[in-house]
């Protein structure tokens, strides 16, 4: 596609339009090559429509909200600038804005790191009342030492200024995550045991976050759990600051974490958190918030009355493949017993929550991986690994005498066939005989132990099918022992069959009939 | 309808617009009112008054997009020239936008208004969709309906028109201009 290069005529406008769209209609990394065929040798021009789509890209919200009349005494926040001082740290950009204010990036240049400001809106601060109490949350955040919550370093507190410090967390929110797609088992149990974790260290302190929800939850890129906002972001909130839920509570952003009796404005403690830690688990496990509902009331409503779906009905866990109904059953349970809506009816606390997902993630939950199967295909599983590591054992024989048959002195392949298999075998049996001793010894570690060993099991199986299938071959090429090649031609075919159907149906019989 | 019967709408929509707005904010401190909750109010009450000027809605709104730009620029205007004194109107950035782009300092209507200007010199259509869209608060489908044009077309002009006006605000030199 050319495009004639144009001087600075009338139609220039036009044609960097006509460009700009066009390079729109593509995907973003195909439009530089685009824009630098189509503007040819026109360098202005092609700067001109580098800036829109760059503009484009940066301003996708800009107007996008038709304008507003407003009384500049109003509580809106006056943002600071990139670039501007505050004490050691430069302002580069907003990272967000919440209820409480607004959250900014900035570079620490004392000891050269980044830190996020949050720069708390003058309607919390003016009151005298209010502002000791924020002074006092943030103090007691600050308190809370642990790797899962992101640490508060400085308050700057001066005149109109009330600005806390934090540790700056690179990476993405779950509310991110959840977008993205349904988390398999094993990642939702990481990451509650990562929540509840840190939960259990701020409560233990007596501090409760009274916000947890997707977007408070950030997973950083060596993938640990850093919750944010601790014990800050329902200052404006509880009961003593009287109000309506529905007005200070549109302000400070949706209810629909909150527990029922945060809702009621009852006493909260660490509970309430658990209770939002059970929406943010069934929101990953199913990518639905388990209270949605058309709209905010109603989603009220089904947090004070419904009780939650169970997980049963989501795809939550389905590439996990074995070991995964009895890690669900334990996994909603878990979640089920967060979402109780009287507090006494959930876990007592943290700690007993992190107890029981420890359970369901070394396949001792409620029920336990191993027995949760039924005996008679256990019984079937047990033959099958016996009855494949003898005939490995017995297949060594035939593997061998087509090593004699087939190499001629400076022949190699023989040999190297049937070391080949050997070593594959072995390290096959042995896997079997490991896997047999953990269902037998150790059912808590099976699931565990069984998705570590399968990869290399099915690689050794597969290197040993492919040497009886190989020699076999070989035999019949050479015009030697067509008895010995047919053996071991028909070994391979039955042990591949064995491996890619059998054995696959038997697991899942003995241990997860679901799949 | 004539030019001078549109400039005459015009105005009536602008003192009204002008009396609505003064009312919300002396009424309701510490808060701002959409535009379009504005001119949705104008609307009502001036399709209740004795003669009817306005075929429907969106013809209405089509006009006061004119009324409320002017509006809005004038009380900008009065507020940079005396800084301080009775109620001030400030147009700000949604917060929306800030979450996601890096333009932290409040739009300057002035700047916004002498742009738009601008690019309708280069093409009258395109500003009109952003008066449309910004100071009218219409949709990309009514816009296209008020315009006669598909819904398709204004939406691809309003990419480029807001990508063109951000340059400009930007204090760069307007492509094409």
């Amino acid at each position: 596609m050319t495009v004639a290069p144009l001087g600075p005529d009338s139609n220039d406008f036009h044609r960097t339009r006509d460009i700009f769209l066009r390079a729109l209609e593509l995907e973003p990394g195909q439009r530089e090559a685009f824009i630098v065929e189509a503007c040819g040798s026109d360098s202005a021009l092609l700067a001109r429509v580098r800036k829109l789509l760059d503009a484009h890209v940066r301003g996708e919200r800009f107007l996008e909200h038709p304008t507003h009349v407003s009384d500049p005494a109003s509580a809106r926040p006056s943002y600071l600038a990139p670039g501007q001082m505050i004490g050691q740290y430069r302002i580069e950009r907003i990272l967000g804005e919440g209820g409480m204010g607004v959250v900014y990036l900035a570079y620490d240049e004392g000891l050269q790191r980044f830190v996020a400001i949050k720069a708390v809106s003058p309607a919390y601060t003016h009151d005298s009342s209010r502002r000791e109490r924020l002074r006092r949350e943030a103090r007691a955040a600050a308190a809370v030492k642990h790797p899962g919550v992101a640490v508060v370093l400085e308050l700057r507190d001066h005149e109109a200024d009330f600005f806390i410090v934090s540790e700056f967390v690179d990476g993405e929110t779950l509310r991110e995550e959840i977008q993205r797609g349904a988390a398999t088992l094993v990642r939702l149990i990481e990451t509650a045991t990562g929540i509840a974790s840190a939960l259990a260290a701020a409560h233990d302190l007596g501090i409760v976050h009274r916000d947890l929800k997707p977007e408070n939850v950030m997973r950083t890129p060596d993938g640990r759990i850093k919750i944010l906002d601790f014990g800050l972001a329902r200052i404006g909130v509880s009961g003593s600051d009287g109000g309506s839920l529905t007005v200070e509570g549109s302000v400070l952003g949706t209810p629909a974490y909150m527990a029922p009796e945060q809702i009621r404005r009852e006493s909260v403690d660490g509970r309430a958190d658990l209770f939002a830690l059970g929406i943010v688990l069934h929101e990953m496990a199913t990518g639905v918030h388990p209270f949605r509902a058309r709209d905010q009331a109603s989603t009220i409503a089904r947090i004070l009355e419904t009780e939650a779906p169970p997980l049963s009905a989501s795809s939550a866990g389905q590439s996990d493949g074995v070991g995964s109904t009895a890690m669900r059953a334990a996994l909603d349970a878990i979640i089920r017993r967060c979402l109780r809506k009287r507090p006494a009816d959930r876990f007592a606390s943290a700690h007993e929550l992190l107890a029981e997902l420890e359970r369901a993630r070394d396949g001792r939950g409620a029920s336990g991986a191993f027995a949760a199967g039924s005996p008679g295909p256990q019984r079937w599983w047990r033959v099958h690994h016996l009855a494949t590591c003898i005939a490995y054992g017995g297949l060594m024989v035939p593997m061998w005498l087509a090593h004699k048959a087939l190499d001629d002195p400076g022949e190699r392949l023989g040999l190297v066939l049937f070391l080949a298999t050997l070593g594959a075998a072995v390290a096959s049996i042995v896997l079997r005989l490991h896997l047999w001793f953990t269902a037998s010894s150790i059912p808590g570690q099976w699931v565990r132990q069984y998705r570590h060993a399968t990869p290399w099991l099915r690689l050794s199986d597969s290197v040993a099918v492919l040497g009886f299938l190989v020699a076999g071959a070989a035999l019949i090429v050479g015009n030697t022992q067509e008895g010995l090649a047919a053996v071991l031609l028909c070994a391979g075919v039955v042990a591949g069959l064995s491996f890619a159907v059998i054995e696959p149906a038997t697991t899942r019989a003995a241990f997860d009939q679901d799949g | 309808m004539s030019e001078r019967e549109i400039g005459a709408l015009i105005e009536e929509a602008y003192a009204e617009l002008h009396r609505l707005a003064d009312g919300y904010l002396r009424r309701e401190q510490h808060k701002s009112v959409q535009a379009t909750e504005l001119i949705n109010e104008a609307y009502l009450r001036m399709a209740k008054g004795p003669d009817q000027h306005f075929q429907n809605r969106a013809h209405f709104v089509a006009i006061a997009a004119i009324s409320m730009r002017r509006l809005l620029v004038e009380r900008a205007r009065a507020r940079a020239a005396a800084k301080r004194g009775g109620i001030q109107v400030q147009v700000t950035l949604d917060d929306a936008l800030l979450r996601g782009g890096n333009e932290s300092e409040v739009i300057d209507l002035i700047a916004l208004d002498r742009a738009l200007n601008d690019l309708a010199r280069q093409d009258a259509e395109q500003a009109r969709i952003v008066e449309l869209r910004y100071f009218g608060g219409l949709s990309v489908e009514e816009t296209a309906e008020a315009m006669h044009l598909s819904a398709a077309t204004v939406k691809r002009h309003w990419q480029f028109a807001k990508a063109w006006l951000l340059v400009a605000l930007e204090g760069q030199r307007p492509a094409g201009g």
